[in-house]
């Protein structure tokens, strides 16, 4: 597994070293590029989105087993709806209000999202209130100094643990913002709420973070 | 620019969405940008991509592309089946130690042997590998032997039967005074079935050791067949009670007791002594044919006798009257025509001998109904039963009224209606 994974990350490396223009591109253009038959496009796509995204899903289920699902299922739907990525570009660019945010992130979050909603409405269960170990656990840095690490690896478990008890809508609220970098109304429009409302719950999210951070 | 900007540094230090950006700035930090997908899955997600591309603009129905998506499918049902087994271990263990601690006991108890067990030990003084063997094709061959024998068995016991059934059935169903015709060659069979049963029993001997002598003692215990027997019980009053099982004995006993030629050779003499009586005797159904003329006979006389009756005397009796209804005799005697005295007074009846009763008995109930209603020497005897029916008939119950009717012309079918009545019963109105 280790020797797939060395493989692919040099292969991802080099394909973003020999196409410097495709990694500056925006994510839009790669996704038309995709769409028109380049796969390396869709390559630094996956590679610039998927660490988010993947944070995103198992954070908010609470579970890595039922988010690596999500996580593939929400890919493949990109895959499948690469034709039709144009007709849905022009609706999701409202999105993003201040021109600033990316269209295609904000249509990748509300696939996942409306997945991770079907998931819990189908299981009839509410949201985990807590995560797995596989969530939980801080990844190890070789760089880092084992008591670093240690301090690191702890304040990660708390801040884990916090955004687990918090309710689900504010603990969506807080993943969205921090991991896909959305806006608030862009937040909003991916939920059905309110610009307030929003910002209201990542509010309330946010300080209990902070008590648990302190 | 929004305020809560995770990557904006420069929002952080004012108001309070400035202080809650800390925190969004601490989450950034320890969680970085880590954890990611696992390789596996970029691999795969990365190569269904490219082979969606591969398979063109069209659609994504290509042969690799569904291979791609249903080895993803696999994967997913194999991590699902093996998270389902991590989360019941305990279970599968405990259902694992139930199960060997069964077979524990069952291996204690003898009822399951142990693999090997079974094996024949070189020790055991009855090992041998060459006639192991031998006595396994030996028994597989007896097995054989047997199955044919009961076959065989079979076939005579149904020729058997096919033969005996017969004679039994007519001798039993013969009189006695036709038996003595047959005692003879009864008797030959008998002799020839004693004779038949020594030789199998000889026979029985020879074969078999122990099984067939039990049998033969028991056979020779059995009475003599010496005078014919037509009882239901007497081939079963000489079996032998402890009947071996073995299918050579079975084969023994269908021979010991199959019917001696002579009895079937007694069959046609039998027959033709009892055909004249067969013969005699009619068939069931010309017997009813016969049955059912003398009582047509026995109606028509009955008919003509009541119409002639009706005919002459309309008048009911009046012992009819004063028995009433209840005395079905008297109820059942028609009247007697009335007879002027000889003073020419008051009407005498004279006594006569009750006719033959009518073909059914509902006429007779039917006629009860209305033996009160006649009036001797009234210019119309029935006028209170016509009166009855025209009552029900102006009530409007149209249908008791023509039920009434329809009883009393049962019952008086002589008898002449009044034209309103005819109507009555013809139209219902």
């Amino acid at each position: 597994m280790s020797l797939l994974a060395t493989t692919l990350h040099l292969y991802l490396s080099a394909a973003a070293v020999l196409a410097p223009v495709l990694t500056a591109a925006s994510d839009e253009s790669l996704m038309q590029a995709y769409s028109a038959g380049d796969t390396r496009a869709f390559e630094v796509l996956y590679t610039r989105h998927r660490g988010p995204f993947w944070r995103y899903l198992t954070r908010l289920i609470g579970s890595s087993a039922e988010g690596e699902e999500l996580f593939q299922d929400a890919w493949q739907r990109v895959i499948v709806a690469r034709e039709s990525y144009k007709s849905a570009n022009s609706s999701a660019e409202h999105l993003s209000t201040d021109n600033t945010g990316s269209p295609f992130r904000a249509w990748l979050f509300r696939i996942g999202h409306n997945l991770a909603m079907d998931r819990l409405r189908h299981k009839n269960i509410a949201p985990e209130s807590s995560m797995d170990d596989n969530v939980l656990q801080f990844p190890a840095h070789s760089e880092a100094e084992p008591e670093q690490q240690s301090i690191s690896a702890e304040a990660h478990q708390r801040l884990m643990q916090s955004l687990a008890e918090l309710p689900h809508e504010q603990r969506e609220v807080v993943l969205l913002r921090a991991e896909g970098e959305l806006s608030l109304e862009e937040i909003g429009a991916l939920t059905g709420h309110g610009r307030e409302t929003v910002k209201s719950r990542l509010r309330y999210a946010l300080a209990k973070l902070k008590q648990s951070l302190a | 620019m929004d305020t809560l900007d995770p990557k904006s540094n420069a929002s952080s230090t004012t108001g309070e969405l400035g202080r809650h950006q800390r925190v969004l700035d601490a989450y950034l930090a320890h969680s970085g940008n880590e954890p990611l997908p696992p390789p596996s899955l970029d691999a795969k997600l990365l190569a269904l991509a490219s082979s969606a591309v591969k398979a063109g603009s069209t659609g994504l129905t290509e042969t690799d592309f569904t291979r791609i998506e249903a080895g993803l499918l696999n994967e997913r049902l194999s991590k699902a089946s093996t998270r389902s087994r991590r989360r019941h271990w305990p279970y599968a263990l405990a259902a694992s130690v139930a199960t060997i601690g069964f077979a524990a006991i069952l291996a204690r108890t003898g009822l399951l042997e142990a693999p090997g067990s079974s094996q024949p030990k070189f020790n055991e003084p009855s090992y041998q590998a060459s006639s192991y063997e031998a006595k396994s094709v030996a028994q597989e061959q007896a097995s054989v032997d047997a199955t044919a024998a009961m076959a065989d068995a079979t076939a005579a016991d149904a020729q058997a039967a096919a033969s005996e059934v017969p004679v039994t059935v007519l001798a039993e169903a013969m009189p006695l005074e036709n038996r003595e015709q047959v005692a003879p060659a009864l008797a030959a069979a008998s002799e020839d079935k004693a004779k038949q049963n020594s030789v199998a029993d000889a026979e029985f001997e020879h074969s078999d050791g122990a099984t067939r002598g039990r049998i033969a003692a028991a056979q020779s215990d059995a009475p003599a067949a010496s005078e014919p027997d037509f009882g239901a019980g007497s081939l079963a009053a000489t079996a032998p009670d402890d009947v071996a099982t073995t299918p050579g004995a079975a084969r023994s006993l269908e021979k010991a007791f199959a019917p001696p030629a002579a009895v079937s050779a007694a069959v046609p003499a039998i027959t033709a002594a009892s055909a004249p009586m067969l013969e005699a005797s009619p068939s069931p159904t010309a017997m009813a044919a016969t049955e059912l003329a003398e009582l047509d006979v026995q109606a028509t006389d009955a008919r003509n006798r009541r119409a002639e009756f009706d005919a002459a005397a309309p008048v009911e009796s009046s012992q009819a009257q004063s028995a009433g209804a209840s005395a079905d005799a008297s109820a059942n005697a028609p009247a007697a025509p009335p007879k002027p005295s000889a003073d020419g007074g008051a009407v005498v009846r004279e006594e006569k001998p009750a006719p033959v009763a009518e073909p059914t008995i509902s006429a007779n109930s039917k006629k009860d109904e209305f033996a009160g209603d006649a009036q001797p020497g009234a210019v119309n005897p029935y006028a209170k039963t016509y009166a009855a029916i025209r009552a029900l008939r102006d009530s409007g119950e149209i249908l008791q009224a023509k039920a009434m009717l329809a009883r009393f012309v049962k019952a008086y079918p002589a008898v002449e209606l009044p034209a309103d009545l005819e109507v009555l019963g013809k139209t219902g109105n």
